[in-house]
């Protein structure tokens, strides 16, 4: 499984893809803003899409709502990991077509969760 | 109080309103002359408070990178660790099938079947095998601990993304009060001359940012997110 890890901090992106490695995903691709995401999306593909929101360019939303819009990739799944906790910015996300929400600071259970969740519901749909 | 310069004899008497007036703007003057030296000495200084906080914010990043620098290569150390070990487990268990196969040659060979000393020799290396077996165990559970610890402080080097969009709050919130300041500067007679140096310098904090972020580790914020994608869910959308 291919993962694509959307951050503008390169900090965090290194702490997902290790979390990620450390779960035993070795195959991940990184992009530091939704619009280099977009664009490796469509160049490389992915399976599975970890996005921060706050980012310059293209944020995590426009990327999301850019991805749904792709018939390619509109049951791709996408988990937002983001500072952002308030109650009107996880419905936002939702409305967005996220299939996933963590908030940050995560924790590599939590990621591991989640990831699980998405691609148990992913497949039960499919 | 002070004679007012300029005026007719007339208009000198306190109870004379223009004159009160007069003597009033005067006194104000200096007050006012205070706010603007203040407001310039003010304004000159939060250039260099906006630079300290970029330094501050650019210091942690690099302190950030050396770290995750370092945790990654001992990942790597005790990944490689791990291999030997496993190989080492594997060489020991190889090693123990030997050792079987020895104390089955060595029933079977007239020579040497029923004396003690074959069977002491034999015992020997399959214990020593065995306790290479538990030692190779052991090692790789120190290392999966000591992974497990480094991917803790790996993950709480989050904090460096969450401190940086903060500072980048404090940043915008100073550079606001640094326009506000210079535009009360422009409505001054003499406005400060080094008004050009006191733009705003280029900082090292992310341009987009979370105004609310917040390093907190309790489940409770992701907890009510859980909730509500929950209920979103439920509700078929």
């Amino acid at each position: 499984m291919k993962f694509l890890v959307v951050d503008d901090s390169t900090t965090m992106r290194r702490i997902v893809i290790n979390s990620l490695k450390s779960l035993g995903y070795e195959h991940v691709a990184e992009a530091a803003d939704g619009k280099e995401a977009f664009q490796k999306l469509v160049a490389e593909g992915a399976d599975f899409v970890i996005t921060d929101w706050n980012m310059p360019e293209m944020s995590g939303l426009e990327l999301t709502r850019a991805v749904r819009a792709h018939a390619q990739f509109a049951d791709l799944p996408i988990l937002m990991v983001t500072t952002r906790a308030f109650k009107e910015d996880v419905v936002e996300a939702m409305k967005a077509r996220v299939n996933n929400y963590i908030i940050k600071p995560f924790t590599p259970q939590g990621l591991k969760e989640k990831i699980e969740q998405i691609l148990k519901s992913t497949t039960a749909a499919a | 109080m002070d004679s007012v310069q300029g005026l007719p004899e007339s208009q000198h008497s306190p109870e004379n309103p223009v004159t009160s007036f007069v003597t009033a703007l005067h006194g104000i003057i200096p007050t006012l002359d205070r706010i603007r030296l203040f407001i310039e000495d003010s304004t000159g200084k939060i250039p260099q408070a906006s630079k300290q906080l970029s330094s501050v914010a650019t210091a942690t990043e690099v302190a950030t990178t050396e770290i995750l620098d370092l945790l990654e290569r001992s990942t790597q150390t005790l990944s490689d660790v791990e291999t030997s070990v496993a190989k080492l487990k594997s060489i020991s268990e190889r090693q123990q099938l030997a050792g079987a196969a020895l104390r089955a040659l060595a029933a079977s060979l007239p020579s040497t079947n029923g004396t003690s000393a074959w069977s002491e020799h034999v015992t020997a290396i399959e214990e020593s095998n065995r306790d290479a077996s538990t030692i190779c165990e052991e090692l790789a559970g120190f290392a999966k601990s000591a992974k497990d610890d480094i991917m803790s402080i790996s993950i709480a080097l989050q904090v460096q993304d969450i401190t940086s969009q903060q500072i980048a709050g404090v940043s915008q919130v100073i550079e606001s009060v640094r326009e506000q300041l210079s535009k009360a500067l422009s409505n001054f007679e003499h406005p400060i001359e080094s008004l050009a140096d006191a733009t705003a310098p280029s900082l090292s904090v992310p341009k987009v940012f979370d105004h609310g972020a917040s390093y907190d580790t309790s489940q409770d914020r992701q907890e009510s997110a859980d909730e509500i994608i929950k209920r979103w869910q439920q509700e078929g959308h």
